[in-house]
C-alpha cells in the first residue's frame, strides 16, 4: 500500500501544478537576432554529471568533433529543425528561432533522454540494456517536439492529455526520421527507438526490439529483463494506473496507432498530410491543456477536413474505438 | 532501517524496470548497511523536504522516491533528474545497483 502511493505521488503533484503552468510557458523569447530559417545549436556535455547544461562542446558552424553523442545531437537537432521549417515554416521550438540547447552524457549510465523545459538532455545508456540516447534520430526529435507541444499546447502531463503530449512527440519523431530517410507510409517501421537497446534485447515480433511500436503497440519489446510491451491498440485495452505519471507511455499507444492507421490510409509520405492534420491540431486554439483523446480524435478530423482526408483520419481513430455522434 | 525505493518516469515504461526496492539494514550485510547509513546521513535525510519545488515544465524526467523507516520515524523523499543535491544522486545511484542486482537475482 505504502508503496502504491508512493507512485501515484507525482501523478497528483504534476495534477496539481496545472495553474502556473501557462503563466511560464507564454513567456516566449522576447527578441531574436536569428533570420527565420536559421538554426542556432549548442551542444554541451555534463562529463558524466548531473550538472545543467554543462560545458559547450560544439557551437552552430562548428565542424564535427568525432565524438557521437555530440555529433549526433548536433546532426539531429539540425535535422528535426530543418523538418519543422521545411515541412510547416515552422522557425524553431517557439516559432521565434529559439536557440536550440542540447546536453549530452549526462550522468553516469544514466538510461534517458528528456527534456527540461529549455534544453534535450540525453544519457550514454547503460551499455547492458540501453545504448547512448543520442543515436536515434527520432528519439532527439521526440524531446525537441515536446518543448513545441509545451509552447503550443501545454499538454499537462498526467493521464490521457499526458498520453497526447507523448504521443504527439513520436509521431513527429516518427516523421522526422521517415522525411529523413525519404519513406513513404508503407516504407517505414514505424518504431520509436528501434537502435536505442542493445542486442541482448528481446523484441516482441519480427521486427528489432524498439521502445514503441506505433503500427503495432505492444510488440516493441518481450524480454525477460524489460518485461513485455505494455501498449494498448486499443480504447478496449486501456490501462488505468498510477504508474507512469498515469500511463502516459502506456496509453499513448492508442493516438500513436491512430495516426499510424490514418498515415496507411492515405498513403504516400506520411508528413505531407496527416502529419500536417496533426500539426495544424497542435497549434488549434481548441486544443486545451487538459484534453482527452476523444476531444483530440475529433479535432484532428475538424482539421482533417482542409487537407481532403477527414475520411481516412475518421477511419483511423474508429479502428481503434474511438467513435462517437460528433464523429 | 529499511529503505524503500521507487524510480519513476523516463522516455518510456518498462514493466521490468519500474519495481520498487526494499532494503533492509538488518539483513544486508554490515559494510554495507554501514554505507548505506552514511550515505543516508550525508544526506541529511530526515531533514530534506518530502517533495523537491514543483517544476510544470518538461517531459521524459526520472522520478525518484525515497522512503526511510527507522527507530518508529518514517519519512519519503521525492525528486527528479534535475535536482541539484548531489548526495541523493549518490543515493541514487547506489539504490539502482542494487535493484540491478536484486533483477539479476544476486
Amino acid at each position: 500500500m505504502a508503496l502504491q502511493a508512493l507512485g501515484s505521488d507525482m501523478t497528483f503533484r504534476n495534477l496539481r501544478s496545472v495553474p502556473n503552468f501557462h503563466v511560464e510557458v507564454i513567456r516566449k523569447r522576447p527578441f531574436s537576432f536569428m533570420s527565420a530559417g536559421e538554426k542556432q545549436r549548442t551542444i554541451f556535455t555534463a562529463n558524466n554529471e548531473q550538472a545543467l547544461p554543462g560545458v559547450v562542446v560544439r557551437a552552430e558552424g562548428n565542424p564535427a568533433t568525432g565524438e557521437p553523442a555530440v555529433d549526433e545531437a548536433y546532426d539531429g537537432l539540425g535535422a528535426t529543425y530543418d523538418f519543422f521549417w521545411s515541412v510547416f515554416k515552422r522557425n524553431s521550438i517557439d516559432d521565434e528561432g529559439m536557440p536550440l540547447n542540447g546536453t549530452v552524457h549526462f550522468g553516469t549510465n544514466y538510461s534517458n533522454a528528456f527534456w527540461d523545459g529549455q534544453r534535450m538532455v540525453f544519457g550514454d545508456g547503460d551499455g547492458e540494456i540501453f545504448n547512448r540516447f543520442t543515436i536515434a534520430l527520432d528519439v532527439i526529435a521526440h524531446e525537441l517536439t515536446h518543448g513545441v507541444t509545451e509552447d503550443e499546447a501545454q499538454l499537462i502531463y498526467s493521464g490521457q492529455s499526458g498520453a497526447l503530449n507523448e504521443s504527439i512527440s513520436d509521431v513527429f519523431g516518427a516523421l522526422i526520421k521517415q522525411y529523413t530517410l525519404k519513406q513513404a507510409a508503407d516504407q517505414a517501421d514505424w518504431l520509436i527507438g528501434s537502435n536505442i537497446f542493445t542486442d541482448k534485447i528481446k523484441s516482441g515480433s519480427e521486427q528489432p526490439a524498439a521502445i514503441r511500436s506505433m503500427k503495432a503497440p505492444g510488440t516493441a519489446y518481450d524480454d525477460p529483463v524489460l518485461g513485455k510491451d505494455p501498449q494498448p491498440a486499443h480504447m478496449d485495452a486501456y490501462i488505468d494506473t498510477f504508474e507512469d505519471n498515469g500511463g502516459v507511455h502506456i496509453n499513448s499507444g492508442i493516438p500513436n496507432h491512430a495516426f499510424y492507421l490514418a498515415a496507411i490510409n492515405i498513403g504516400g509520405n506520411a508528413w505531407e498530410k496527416v502529419g500536417r492534420v496533426w500539426y495544424q491540431t497542435l497549434l488549434d486554439p481548441a486544443l486545451k491543456p487538459n484534453t482527452k483523446f476523444q476531444r483530440f480524435a475529433e479535432l484532428t478530423i475538424e482539421n482533417a477536413k482542409r487537407f481532403e482526408v477527414e475520411a481516412a483520419v475518421r477511419d483511423a481513430w474508429k479502428q481503434v474505438g474511438i467513435t462517437s455522434p460528433a464523429l | 532501517m529499511k529503505v524503500t525505493f521507487k524510480p519513476e518516469g523516463g522516455f518510456g515504461f518498462f514493466p521490468g524496470l519500474n519495481k520498487p526496492l526494499e532494503l533492509n539494514c538488518e539483513t544486508l550485510p554490515e559494510p554495507e548497511a554501514h554505507h548505506l547509513q552514511e550515505m543516508l546521513k550525508d544526506a541529511c535525510f530526515f531533514d530534506l523536504p518530502s517533495q523537491a519545488p514543483e517544476n510544470s515544465r518538461g517531459a521524459d524526467l526520472k522520478h525518484y522516491t525515497i522512503q526511510v523507516e527507522d527507530k518508529g520515524q518514517a519519512h519519503s523523499v521525492a525528486f527528479s533528474d534535475t535536482d541539484t543535491n548531489a548526495a541523493l544522486h549518490n543515493l541514487v545511484s547506489y539504490l539502482s545497483k542494487k535493484q540491478k542486482e536484486s533483477r539479476a537475482g544476486l
